[in-house]
């Protein structure tokens, strides 16, 4: 299933780009996300919990960031392992942070994401609004993680 | 027809209400999960998440470590009793519970014993199964392509994924007929996969007695003496003997053919009793029934009509693509690995017919259970019927009219069919003027025509089906080598009343009370006074059991039959208490007059009392009967179905405004159960056509593994049925009755489908797949540019 996804905010590309492309600040950032051990260079360990209506699905497995400095471009490859027979998930994502001319910068997410057993089951027609309630909190942590960092930076 | 027996006895045709209902309504029913014995443990299953892929490992010690949780069995464990695989009934083989490979998802994959249903439930949370996963097969057509990887590896001389290919008719003389034809119509159609979501799901409570070495199997099945048999058969060596296995099937919450098969859940649970010693049961979820078992159709159909100019059917021509998942684990006759599916060339009449399947395995569930139907005849009504309606359209005529000119008329009953078939009788005409009458045809036509110039959307669909059911004569109906006779067993006591047992089992049809009225209507006892039982293998006499609308044609004949022997004998009796000759003696329902002295008289209730006090010499004592009936023949009911639906044009919905229903099941037992049997198919009917379907993303995940996204129609969707019927006795069934449970699960959907291709017919449209959801009829409005 493909997940497009973008939104665009009042702050520098490069303070942004900062923040997406530190594993450890994303996970803190991203909804039920945990990074827990690194394994590699590209490569931790970690855990995903996702609410979808009735269901909670709680993933375990490994993800990977392939950067571009220069585009300030990610690939992230997400592989996990459901709990209690809750099935699979992929994830693939192509993420870009661009600058706009106000300042400020566009993100865009493109994610291609299978996931198997009953989250796929129950959760068709949920998924879309489901992870787009996740960008909103997303959105809404980052923004005020960049207003804390200006504050911080403030003599 | 009025009946022959009065409102006291209550014999054919008296709408007698149905004597199970007290117990139902009142909550006094007893259905499997009633069932609670002392000492029983709880059985749950721990099923895959994953369509296809390698078990690397399962870890149970986390399981075992909930509290209540006794054991877990795996594939691994079975083996050693060589019970990890079983066969089908279609001599296929499936696994019971896997050693290293999952082949569908919700697939069985281990089993939980535990003091309870929740500590069950936990210790399934708790096993830790490692998968890796493989790309599955999903679509039938992909498995049949060359790179298209073999998945039933473990079948010797498998190279590909077709399980079989059959065939029916002269394909050259078919061929000839479409070369020649001036008019040749086609169209291409899915009837997709659909679950029977009966009421209750499927369990059992499976109780082994290791000191006796006697099982008691209480189970929801419609063929309990089917079970034991095959539990014989595949688990004798480990000591199961059949006259120590008892199958007990109590009240059943409806089956509709998914409680036919045996799934591997039922053999998990006798297993673990077996291993355990103890009670063990098994209930499934809504979502388990939902998502690995009870799988009806998946026909994917290529129709072809060959006709004259003015519409005169000549030829049929179908190829079909049968998609039955991981295993073909159908219910179906031996020999008929496509079913009952040469029924297509249906109420017409025409020179030749040539009808193809192909079977596939594909990484989903088994399916193709004979879901209230003959066994594939709902796919093959669905599918000539709707090419009827485009050859309708294709020549200019009206679908009803064309119908009208190609039924195979009644002087030609017994008609032989193109594929083989001998129709025993037949009126379609009678029953076509029925069904326009009551819904007033001509006028509908001229409403449509005036809404059509409005821009309104109506349809009218009309569906002229022929059923083949009553599974069946003994030459060419067996299952695994049993043939599919049936049978009954009437005792009269002393005081005149009656016990009747029969080797079939009602899951909703109403037994207990049409058995009685057929043994009312043969020996006139009051019904009231006839206690039928069904179900318990140590009682009943051998029957293959309820599906395919066979309990009237096969049991409901062995009851009548049985019930003449013993009125036979009580002629005997008669004669004696009444010092005169059999030959003298005048019958009417219940009473035994002398010719010419109507006074003198005796009743079957004298003889009864007399078969146990006052015997004429060298006659047996006792007033019993049993017999074995082997159909002669099927039984072909048929009817027309007309429905009128309405097209929001800014929503896509399709609304049933009218629907009238014309019947011709023969004779008729009891006329209230039959309008019920047509009411609760009808409604069968419109889910299918408009609501429901198990569809499979390409991973394989159930997309609709739950009621949140099967959609089973409620009472908001149904329309008020409208039913009638005509009467057509079957000329070789001794009551002249012949099946009728399941014509309105066939006949309705191509009626529906029929409808809203006809309110669309003028915008170019020939063919929807149903379920015709509201999506799809507003994708094609907008193609059409015709919404709002």
């Amino acid at each position: 299933m493909r997940i497009e996804e973008g939104f665009t905010i009042d702050a520098p590309a490069a303070e942004v780009w900062a923040i997406l492309s530190d594993p450890r600040q994303l996970s803190e950032l991203l909804p039920g996300a945990e990074i827990t051990e690194r394994i590699d260079d590209t490569t931790w360990e970690g855990g995903m919990t996702v609410k979808v209506g009735p269901l909670v699905a709680a993933y375990t497995g490994t993800v990977s960031f392939m950067l571009n400095e220069e585009e300030r471009s990610a690939v992230v490859r997400a592989l996990g392992q459901g709990k209690a027979g809750m099935g699979t998930a992929e994830m693939t994502m192509n993420s870009r942070v661009a600058a706009l001319p106000d300042g400020g910068c566009e993100v865009t997410m493109d994610s291609d994401v299978t996931v198997t057993g009953i989250l796929a089951q129950l959760g068709r027609g949920m998924t879309q609004v489901v992870s787009r309630r996740m960008l909103q909190e997303f959105v809404k942590r980052l923004t005020s993680a960049l207003e804390n960092e200006a504050k911080e930076a403030e003599p | 027809m009025a009946p022959k027996t009065s409102a006291d006895i209550c014999g054919m045709g008296h709408s007698m209400k149905r004597k199970e209902d007290p117990r139902f309504l009142q909550g006094k029913g007893n259905y499997i999960d009633d069932i609670v014995l002392p000492g029983m443990l709880w059985l749950d299953i721990v099923r895959s998440p994953i369509a296809y892929g390698k078990i690397k490992g399962i870890d149970s010690s986390k399981a075992l470590e909930v509290p209540g949780v006794l054991a877990v069995l795996t594939g691994k464990d079975l083996e050693a009793y060589n019970l990890h695989w079983m066969p089908t009934l279609m001599s296929d083989t499936q696994m019971v519970l896997p050693t290293d490979t999952v082949m569908y998802q919700a697939q069985e994959v281990a089993a939980v014993i535990a003091t309870s249903r929740y500590a069950a439930a936990d210790g399934v949370a708790a096993v830790e199964v490692d998968y890796e996963p493989m790309k599955p097969v999903i679509d039938p057509f992909k498995a049949l392509e060359e790179d298209a990887p073999v998945l039933r590896t473990d079948k010797e001389g498998q190279t590909d994924n077709r399980i079989w290919h059959w065939e029916a008719g002269d394909k050259e003389a078919t061929d000839k007929v479409f070369e020649e034809a001036d008019v040749v119509v086609r169209e291409s159609m899915h009837v997709p996969r659909i679950h029977v979501a009966s009421i209750e799901t499927c369990g059992c409570v499976a109780d082994f007695n290791p000191v006796e070495g006697h099982l008691t199997v209480y189970m929801t099945t419609q063929a309990p003496h089917a079970i034991r048999t095959v539990l014989a058969l595949v688990a004798g060596h480990v000591g199961l003997s059949e006259e120590k296995i008892r199958v007990v099937s109590p009240d059943i919450g409806g089956g509709f053919g998914g409680k036919v098969p045996v799934y591997p859940g039922y053999v998990v649970a006798i297993a673990a009793s077996v291993v355990l010693g103890k009670p063990v049961k098994w209930i499934e979820d809504r979502m388990e029934n939902l998502q690995a078992d009870s799988f009806a159709r998946d026909y994917h159909m290529d129709a072809e009509l060959a006709a004259d100019a003015d519409g005169k059917i000549r030829g049929l021509r179908i190829k079909t693509l049968a998609d039955h998942g991981y295993s073909d684990a159908q219910a179906a006759p031996s020999k008929f690995p496509a079913g009952l599916f040469s029924i297509c060339t249906g109420s017409y009449d025409m020179e030749q017919a040539y009808a193809e399947v192909d079977a596939v395995y594909t990484n989903k569930p088994p399916g193709g259970v004979a879901y209230r139907c003959s066994f594939r005849v709902t796919e093959a009504v669905h599918c000539m019927e709707r090419v009827v309606d485009t050859l309708a359209h294709k020549v200019g005529k009206d679908p009803a009219q064309l119908r009208e000119e190609n039924f195979i008329p009644k002087e030609a009953f017994p008609y032989q069919s193109p594929l083989g078939w001998e129709y025993d009788s037949g009126d379609y005409q009678a029953a076509m003027d029925k069904a326009r009458e009551m819904i007033g045809y001509d006028d509908l036509r001229r409403e449509q025509a005036e809404k059509r110039a409005r821009g309104e959307l109506m349809g009218i669909g009309v569906c002229s089906f022929t059923e083949v059911l009553g599974a069946g004569p003994s030459k060419d109906f067996d299952i695994l080598g049993i043939k599919m006779f049936d049978s009954a067993e009437v005792r009269v006591h002393p005081t005149g009343k009656a016990i009747a047992r029969f080797g079939t089992k009602s899951q909703g049809q109403g037994h207990e009370t049409t058995y009685a009225q057929i043994i009312a209507e043969e020996l006139g006892l009051p019904a009231a006074h006839v206690q039928v039982e069904e179900g318990d293998t140590d009682t009943a006499p051998y029957g293959l059991g309820t599906y395919a609308s066979r309990s009237t044609p096969t049991a409901g004949a062995a009851g009548a039959m049985a019930a003449r022997q013993i009125r036979a004998k009580a002629a005997k009796i008669a004669a004696h208490l009444m010092e005169v000759s059999e030959e003298d003696l005048d019958w009417e329902p219940g009473k035994f007059s002398v010719k010419g002295a109507p006074d003198r008289s005796v009743t079957i209730q004298d003889c009864a009392f007399a078969a146990y006090t006052n015997l004429p010499e060298g006659l047996e004592p006792g007033l019993e009967a049993t017999n074995y009936y082997d159909p002669p023949n099927l039984t072909f009911p048929f009817g027309t179905y007309i429905c009128v639906v309405d097209i929001d044009r800014g929503t896509g919905e399709v609304t049933v405004r009218r629907f009238v229903a014309v019947d011709d099941c023969g004779n008729i037992i009891n006329p209230m159960i039959v309008q019920g049997q047509i009411h609760g198919g009808l409604t069968q009917g419109i889910g299918p056509a408009l609501f429901e379907e198990i569809p499979y993303d390409e991973d394989g995940n159930n997309l609709a593994g739950s009621f949140m996204d099967y959609l089973v129609p409620t009472s908001m969707e149904t329309p008020a049925w409208e039913t009638g019927h005509t009467i057509t006795p079957s000329p070789h069934h001794p009551l002249g009755a012949k099946g009728v449970g399941e014509s309105a699960t066939v006949g309705a959907p191509p009626a529906i489908a029929n409808a809203v291709v006809d309110a669309l017919a003028h915008l170019g449209v020939t063919h929807l797949d149903i379920p015709i959801t509201p999506d799809k009829v507003w994708e094609v409005l907008n193609e059409k540019g015709v919404a709002e």
